[in-house]
């Protein structure tokens, strides 16, 4: 016998009852109740923590029952269905098991899912839409952020000959154009739009000590180019966007848009490195040391010392560390000798 | 039951949540799993089992509340949501004739769409064995939330306590607990007597995050966008003083607001002769709202069950209801059977609305 709460589907009134099993029919009476229902007729919800559990009757009437223990034992197999759940809900293997396969499952999203998935996006990108992109973020610089550069005109067209005469590693003519602007809130800058422009600003022409640099420094932006990054990153922060938002969002919107800025960190510095490898291969095609680009780091990281430590800013700066990718160039010009004897 | 006398015939009933932050751990880590081994199709029926645990615990006047909403309805609420989703993405990304043409379907969508939301809502809450309805006009539907929210845009929400006011009305006031109407007397003077101090700040901080820090932010996403390199120090102060701003305003400002709200809407709507009283503290919700967010986010997010369930156990304890006579005599519609009501909720579906 169990004692439950009895509600008829008409009234809010409660009715204490008692629930009994006779065969296969439950009985319910007390209070002014008494009926009797197949037990295959009747709803019983499954158990879940330790929340009353109801039994909805054909007819809209209910029972709630919170003496768990009782309830199965007087139901036996009617009782425990959808129980699998519970018992897994409740098992702290089970539990623990979760945590670990649900950890597990996060971090492969973000190591390899997440940017997987942002490269097929950006492959299957149609180049109109890239050309687009890239021409209303032209715009939006040049109304914002850009001025028209400084240098002088035969300098720029001097640099634009040499610069077009670029071979992409494989040999073919790269397909690109140079664009001049000036910025001083952005220091010495260079950047790659999605479909090949290549912003060189004032700064960085006059920082570089020779054109060879500032070949180094397009040859880093058309690895950019080559490899989607720009579409890429967009790809990948939509991506880790809506994920935080769904794991975090119910709590704080606030917190989901975190996990966005400290995981672009990660991925973009991976897409220096994959830059500046390309780099080092289309200096070596076109007769061009790759420690150019190195110099070229390094006198960068000389102008901005504190971008270069290793501390929270280091984890927010989607500028990697400088110094580690002159370095990593310098392997680079390593192996090319290996390659040479 | 300890039941708190007030006057003659009145007593007062409160709410309160016995859910348990390590026992809905349990439950809400192994859905997630569920979720992703099901490579998300689980998801409405992991929703299901998390408002079920929420309902079920709470409990008032001995009796708990039950959620009976259905996944697969659920599951269609969301598939039309991303329908329409990705309708608005296409028409904003690529301007042209049909853009007008999708906006104009989206406006006219959302209304009917959130109200199918308040009724698959409502009428998949029960309690005592009787269902919840609402039955608000398709009409007023369109003027609150079309009429309203535009209106808010062109006075730069100055209408927006109005909205609200206007939003809760539609809301409160059309709701059933089986043929009982509930009943919402809070004017628009209230709602701005309460916004408006709430409202001065919240502009100032938006003038003191955005007006500085507007072009720099547009700059550093516009290199972003192109796979270029911003400089880290222009992009830590932008976003530093952005946040910290940012911050303020949902964690001190949100939660005192919130407060103030909650305890206006509830202390004005009514169950028939029953009114609810709501004594938020709107500090003590911060407290709640600031650790919460502190401890999710150094656990990565393990911490969310326990803070969900701190913040229900809160509000429910907060809140009351002041039950003149039994709610005993509340008796369902006798003219909305249950198997008319069947019929009409085939058409229902949910969709994910904070209201
Ligand atoms: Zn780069």
């Amino acid at each position: 016998m169990v004692d439950a709460v009895y509600f008829d589907g008409r009234s809010a009134q409660r009715h204490a009852v008692r629930l009994e099993l006779d065969g296969a029919d439950l009985l319910v009476s007390g209070d002014g109740v008494d009926r009797r229902d197949a037990l295959g007729s009747l709803r019983i919800s499954a158990r879940l923590g330790s929340t009353p559990r109801a039994l909805d009757f054909a007819d809209g009437a209910r029972c709630e029952v919170r003496e768990h223990e009782a309830f199965d034992t007087l139901l036996r197999e009617a009782a425990r269905r959808g129980g699998w759940l519970h018992r897994a809900e409740s098992s702290w293997r089970m539990i623990a098991l979760s945590v670990v396969v649900v950890a597990a499952c996060g971090v492969a999203l973000f190591v390899w899912g997440i940017p997987a998935g942002a490269q097929l996006v950006a492959r299957a990108m149609p180049d109109t839409l890239s050309r687009a992109l890239s021409d209303q973020t032209m715009k939006l610089f040049d109304r914002h952020l850009l001025k028209p550069t400084r240098l002088d005109a035969n300098r720029t067209a001097e640099l634009t000959g040499r610069l077009e005469d670029l071979r992409a590693p494989d040999g073919a003519q790269a397909a690109y154009r140079i664009e001049f602007r000036s910025a001083p809130t952005l220091g010495p800058n260079a950047f790659a739009l999605p479909d090949g422009t290549i912003v060189l600003l004032d700064e960085l022409v006059t920082l570089a000590d020779n054109d060879e640099q500032i070949a180094a420094v397009v040859g880093h932006e058309l690895g950019h180019v080559y490899y989607r990054h720009g579409l890429r990153l967009i790809a990948q922060n939509s991506a880790v966007g809506v994920l935080a938002a769904w794991w975090l969002g119910d709590v704080s919107a606030l917190l989901a848009a975190a996990p966005t800025l400290l995981i672009q960190a990660r991925y973009s510095r991976e897409f220096e490195s994959e830059a500046d490898r390309y780099a080092a291969e289309l200096m070596r095609r076109n007769g061009i040391a790759p420690s150019r680009l190195a110099e070229l780091l390094r006198k960068l990281a000389a102008l901005h010392p504190e971008a270069d430590d290793d501390g929270a800013a280091g984890l927010l700066a989607s500028h990697p560390a400088l110094l580690e990718r002159a370095r990593a160039l310098d392997g680079e010009r390593a192996d090319e000798a290996a390659a040479a004897h | 039951m300890d039941h708190v006398e007030a006057a003659p015939g009145r007593s007062i009933e409160p709410f309160r949540f016995n859910g348990s932050g390590s026992e809905y751990f349990g439950i809400w880590i192994v859905n997630v799993l569920l979720t992703i081994i099901t490579l998300g199709i689980y998801s409405p029926w992991a929703k299901v089992r998390r408002m079920q645990y929420f309902y079920r615990n709470t409990e008032l006047a001995g009796s708990s509340f039950d959620y009976h909403g259905r996944p697969l309805a659920i599951l269609k609420g969301r598939l039309l949501a991303l329908g329409l989703l990705l309708i608005y993405h296409f028409a904003t990304t690529h301007i042209s004739i049909w853009t007008l043409l999708a906006l104009a379907i989206l406006a006219l969508a959302l209304p009917w769409l959130l109200r199918n939301a308040l009724r698959f809502r409502a009428h998949y809450s029960s309690y005592r064995g009787l269902r919840f309805s609402f039955r608000g006009s398709l009409g007023q539907a369109y003027a609150v939330f079309l009429g309203y929210p535009i209106l808010m845009f062109i006075t730069a929400y100055l209408a927006g306590p109005l909205f609200h006011q206007r939003l809760k009305r539609y809301q409160h006031g059309n709701s059933y607990y089986g043929g009982t109407a509930f009943a919402f007397d809070a004017g628009v003077g209230r709602f701005y007597r309460t916004y408006v101090l709430y409202m001065l700040a919240g502009a100032a901080l938006l003038a003191l995050a955005f007006v500085p820090m507007f072009h720099m932010l547009g700059a550093v996403k516009a290199v972003q966008a192109a796979g270029g390199k911003p400089d880290p120090a222009m992009m830590m102060s932008a976003m530093g003083v952005f946040w910290l701003a940012i911050m303020f305003g949902v964690l001190i400002l949100g939660p005192l607001l919130q407060a103030a709200v909650q305890n206006l809407i509830w202390n004005h709507t009514a169950l028939g002769p029953h009114r609810f009283v709501s004594r938020l503290s709107g500090w003590r919700l911060m407290g709640i709202g600031v650790s919460n967010f502190l401890l999710v986010a150094l656990t990565l997010g393990l911490f969310m069950p326990w803070a969900a369930v701190r913040l229900a156990r809160y509000r429910a304890s907060c809140t009351s209801l002041a039950v003149d006579g039994s709610l005993d005599a509340i008796v369902g519609d006798a003219e909305r059977g249950v198997a008319a009501l069947g019929e009409e909720t085939a058409e229902l579906f949910d969709i994910d609305i904070g209201l």
